[in-house]
C-alpha cells in the first residue's frame, strides 16, 4: 500500500504548532516512514501539490491567506486545523475587537497602507470546511501523534466532551479559584491533561470552549471573584474570540 | 561561460521559520536589482496588547514566535519588571539564565542539524539526512529532547511555557529532575561531539566569502551574554543603556517587506550569534567553547556570515558548560521555594527588557498604567535588525558569484544558504513596533 501523502501548511501564527511536530523527537523518524510528508516547509525542501491529508497552522489574516487556503482545500482529501490559530482564530483574533486601520496605524505608523489585511481575523473553518482539528496552543505533541495514528487507521478522532477541571481533578491539583486565582478551567474543552494549572498557571482557555459550556455559573463565579464584565471579556477574548460569547 | 543575463525568483524559502522571498536580476553580468522580501502577514501584537494586564504580557507576546518563545518570554518578564518596580531574586536570576542557555541550545540544534546540515550535505531535509547518516539525526534529535527537557522541568513545557512569571516563578524542578537533567548531560556528551565533528567534516563546504559590518549584542564583562548585558556595537565599541536602545536600532520601512529595517552607523548591521562572539570573544577563551572554535579554526573578529552556524556551535558548547555548572549548583544548595515578587503599581510606568534570542538582540518595551494595564508595547525582533544586512550580503556576493561563472541555479542556492545561515525568523520578525 502506497503511503499517505502529508503537507503541513503554516499561515499567520508562530510556528510553535509544527515546532511541536518537531518536538516528538523520539517519534518524529517513525512518523516520518510511516508517511510521505511532501511539504513542510519550515524542515524540507521539497514542495510537493500532490497530497491527500493537509496539517493547516495558522489563522486566514490576509485576502491571498484565502486563495490559499481554498486552494488547499480543493486538493486535500482531510484537512486537519493544527493549533489554536487555525482552530479558532487563536489570540490573533484579539485584533477583530480593535478598528483595523487604527491598528494598523499603531504598528506601522504611515507605511501602513503597505499592509493589505482582511477586517476580521477568520479561524480555517470560517474560510473552508474542516475535517479534523488538533486543538491547543500549542499543540499537545501526544495528542498529535494520536490524531496522525488515528488518520492512518482510517478512524475519526474524537475531542473531549469534558471541561478542563475535570483532568485537573484526576491530577489532584488544588483547585486554583479556591486560591484566588482567575481560571476558565471550567468551561474549556479538556484533553491537555490540564496542563497549566498543572504548573500553578491558570488555564487560559487555548484549546476552546467545552461543548455546552456553563456560562451563567462562570460569569457569577467570576463577578464573585470580583471581576467586572470587562474583566471577564477580556479573559475570554483571549482565545475565545471566535464565539458568541465575547461579542 | 553561465548566462550573465538572469533573474532569480524564490519565493517561499525553506527550511527557515517563517516566509521569505528572494528577487535578484542580473544583466549583463551586473546586478541589476536584488531585494529580500517579507510576505508575512501582519499579527499586530503592538496593538492588541494595549489594555492587556501586567501578568499575563509575556504570556501574550511569547505567541510573536514559538521557535523563540522562552526568549520573549524572558524578554518580556524584564520589561515589565522593570517597569513596576520588581526585582527579582538571585536564584530567579540564576535559574532564568539556565533557561535561556537552553533556549539557545534547542534552537541552536534545531537550526544546525534541521536546517543548515542537510545543505552542507546536499541533502533536502534533516529526515533526508536520517536515510544517509542515521546515527547523525538521532543524536540531534536526542539533543534536542535534552534542551525540551530542560524547558518541561524548569518551565513547564517546551513551547509556550506556564511557570516563569513577572517576580519569579510559580513552581521549581524537584531535585530528581534536575538530576535526571544532569544525567543527561553525561549520557549525551559524545551525541553533541558528534554534531560539532559532522559539521566540521563538511565546513569547507561554507562559503569563504566575507564582508564586514557593524555588529549589534548585548556585552557582559563575566559571564557571555544572552539573559543579561549592555547594548554594545561592534563600529562605535561603546556599552549603550537599555532606555537608550532606538539611537541604536532606528528602524524604519521599506514597501516590499511586512519587516522594519534597522541602520546605526553603517546601511545596516548584523545580530546574532556572530555579532555576539564577535563582541564577546574574551569570553570565549577558555572552556569546551574555545576547544570546538579551535576546531573550526573560527576566531574573532569573524567577518563571514555563513560562519554563524559555526558561531552557534560555539555558544552551544558554551551553554552546555554553563548549564551541567548551574544544574550541579542548583543540585547542591537545593532550590527555595520563592514565591514572586509583588509589582509596585506606584511606580508603574516605562520598562524595557533586552535579552539576546538565540538569533540575536532581542527588545520588548512596555509602558504600563498605574493599574498594571499595558498603554503601549513595542518589540524590536532580531530578524527585522539582520534583514537589511542580509540584503546587503547579497549585493556583494552575488557580483563575486557571476564573476566566478557560477550558474543561476548554484547562485540561488547559496543565497538560500545565506539566509538560511543567518538563522532568521520571519514569523517573528512582522511585529514590528511604531511609536
Amino acid at each position: 500500500m502506497a503511503k499517505p501523502k502529508v503537507a503541513f501548511f503554516d499561515f499567520s501564527c508562530c510556528e510553535g504548532c509544527q515546532l511541536m511536530v518537531l518536538n516528538c523527537e523520539p517519534e518524529l523518524l517513525d512518523i516520518a516512514g510511516a508517511v510521505d510528508i511532501v511539504n513542510f516547509r519550515e524542515a524540507i525542501s521539497d514542495r510537493g501539490e500532490d497530497y491527500e491529508i493537509a496539517f493547516i497552522e495558522g489563522s486566514i489574516i490576509t485576502p491571498h491567506d484565502v486563495e490559499r487556503i481554498k486552494k488547499i482545500r480543493a486538493k486535500a482529501k482531510v484537512l486537519v486545523a493544527l493549533g489554536a490559530c487555525a482552530h479558532t482564530g487563536g489570540l490573533n483574533k484579539l485584533r477583530n475587537f480593535q478598528d483595523t486601520e487604527e491598528a494598523k496605524k499603531t504598528v506601522y505608523g504611515d507605511a501602513a497602507k503597505y499592509f493589505e489585511v482582511l477586517p476580521q481575523v477568520l479561524a480555517v473553518h470560517e474560510v473552508v470546511p474542516v475535517d479534523l482539528v488538533i486543538p491547543g496552543c500549542p499543540i499537545n505533541r501526544f495528542e498529535f501523534i494520536s490524531v496522525v495514528k488515528q488518520v492512518l487507521a482510517g478512524t475519526k478522532p474524537v475531542l473531549p466532551n469534558y471541561p478542563v477541571c475535570v483532568e485537573c481533578k484526576l491530577n489532584e491539583n488544588e483547585c486554583l479559584m479556591l486560591k484566588g486565582q482567575i481560571c476558565l478551567g471550567p468551561i474549556t474543552m479538556a484533553g491537555c491533561n490540564s496542563r497549566c494549572p498543572n504548573s500553578q498557571w491558570p488555564c487560559t482557555g487555548c484549546r476552546g470552549l467545552v461543548k455546552n459550556p456553563h456560562l451563567e455559573a462562570d460569569q457569577i463565579t467570576l463577578s464573585k471573584a470580583g471581576l467586572t464584565v470587562q474583566d471577564i471579556l477580556r479573559r475570554y477574548r483571549l482565545f475565545f474570540g471566535y464565539s458568541e460569547v465575547v461579542k | 561561460m553561465a548566462s550573465r543575463t538572469f533573474e532569480i525568483r524564490e519565493n517561499y524559502v525553506t527550511r527557515v521559520e517563517g516566509h521569505a522571498n528572494i528577487w535578484v536580476e542580473v544583466k549583463d553580468g551586473k546586478l541589476a536589482g536584488c531585494k529580500l522580501e517579507l510576505p508575512e502577514s501582519p499579527r499586530m501584537f503592538e496593538s492588541f496588547t494595549r489594555g492587556r494586564e501586567w501578568w499575563e504580557m509575556h504570556w501574550i507576546t511569547a505567541r510573536i514566535c514559538g521557535i523563540c518563545n522562552h526568549s520573549h518570554q524572558l524578554t518580556s518578564l524584564r520589561a515589565t519588571e522593570n517597569a513596576l518596580g520588581i526585582k527579582v531574586s538571585d536564584q530567579t536570576f540564576k535559574l532564568r539564565v539556565l533557561i535561556d542557555d537552553a533556549e539557545q541550545m534547542e534552537s541552536h540544534i534545531l537550526h544546525v542539524a534541521y536546517l543548515v546540515a542537510p545543505d552542507l550535505f546536499k541533502a533536502k531535509s534533516a529526515l533526508a539526512l536520517a536515510a544517509v547518516a542515521p546515527e547523525v539525526v538521532k543524536a540531534a534529535l536526542r539533543l534536542k529532547r535534552l534542551a525540551n527537557d530542560m524547558f518541561l522541568y524548569l518551565t513547564g513545557f517546551e513551547v509556550h511555557c506556564m511557570r516563569m512569571v513577572p517576580g519569579g516563578f510559580t513552581m521549581y524542578p524537584t531535585k530528581e529532575e534536575l538530576k535526571k537533567l544532569r544525567q543527561a548531560f553525561n549520557d549525551l556528551e559524545k551525541d553533541m561531539m558528534l554534531i560539532v565533528d559532522t559539521v566540521l567534516s563538511v565546513a569547507d563546504k561554507l562559503p569563504g566569502f566575507t564582508r564586514e559590518t557593524e555588529y549589534i549584542s548585548i556585552k557582559h564583562d563575566k559571564e557571555f551574554p544572552f539573559y543579561d548585558g549592555l547594548t554594545y556595537s561592534s563600529d562605535t565599541k561603546k556599552t549603550y543603556d537599555n532606555l537608550e536602545y532606538e539611537t541604536v536600532v532606528n528602524e524604519f520601512v521599506v514597501p516590499w517587506s511586512t519587516c522594519k529595517r534597522s541602520k546605526h552607523k553603517r546601511d545596516s548591521f548584523a545580530v546574532g550569534a556572530l555579532a555576539r562572539c564577535n563582541n564577546n570573544s574574551e569570553l570565549l577563551k577558555t572552556g569546551l567553547a574555545a576547544a570546538v572554535a579551535k576546531k573550526f579554526n573560527f576566531k574573532t573578529p569573524c567577518y563571514n556570515p555563513f560562519m554563524n552556524s559555526v558561531a552557534q556551535l560555539v555558544e552551544y558548547a558554551l551553554c552546555w558548560e554553563r548549564a551541567k555548572k548551574y544544574l550541579d549548583d542548583f543540585i547542591r544548595n537545593g532550590i527555595e521555594k520563592e514565591t514572586p515578587v509583588k509589582p509596585n503599581f506606584k511606580v508603574a510606568g516605562r520598562g524595557v527588557g533586552i535579552t539576546e534570542a538565540p538569533r540575536g538582540y532581542l527588545v520588548h518595551d512596555y509602558t504600563y498604567d498605574k493599574n498594571g494595564k499595558c498603554l503601549k508595547a513595542n518589540c524590536v525582533i532580531p530578524t527585522n535588525l539582520n534583514t537589511g544586512n542580509m540584503e546587503d550580503d547579497m549585493k556583494a556576493i552575488v557580483p563575486q558569484l557571476v564573476d566566478a561563472g557560477k550558474s543561476p541555479e548554484d547562485i540561488k542556492f547559496i543565497l538560500e544558504m545565506l539566509v538560511r545561515a543567518y538563522d532568521p525568523c520571519f514569523s517573528c520578525s512582522v511585529h514590528l513596533l511604531e511609536k
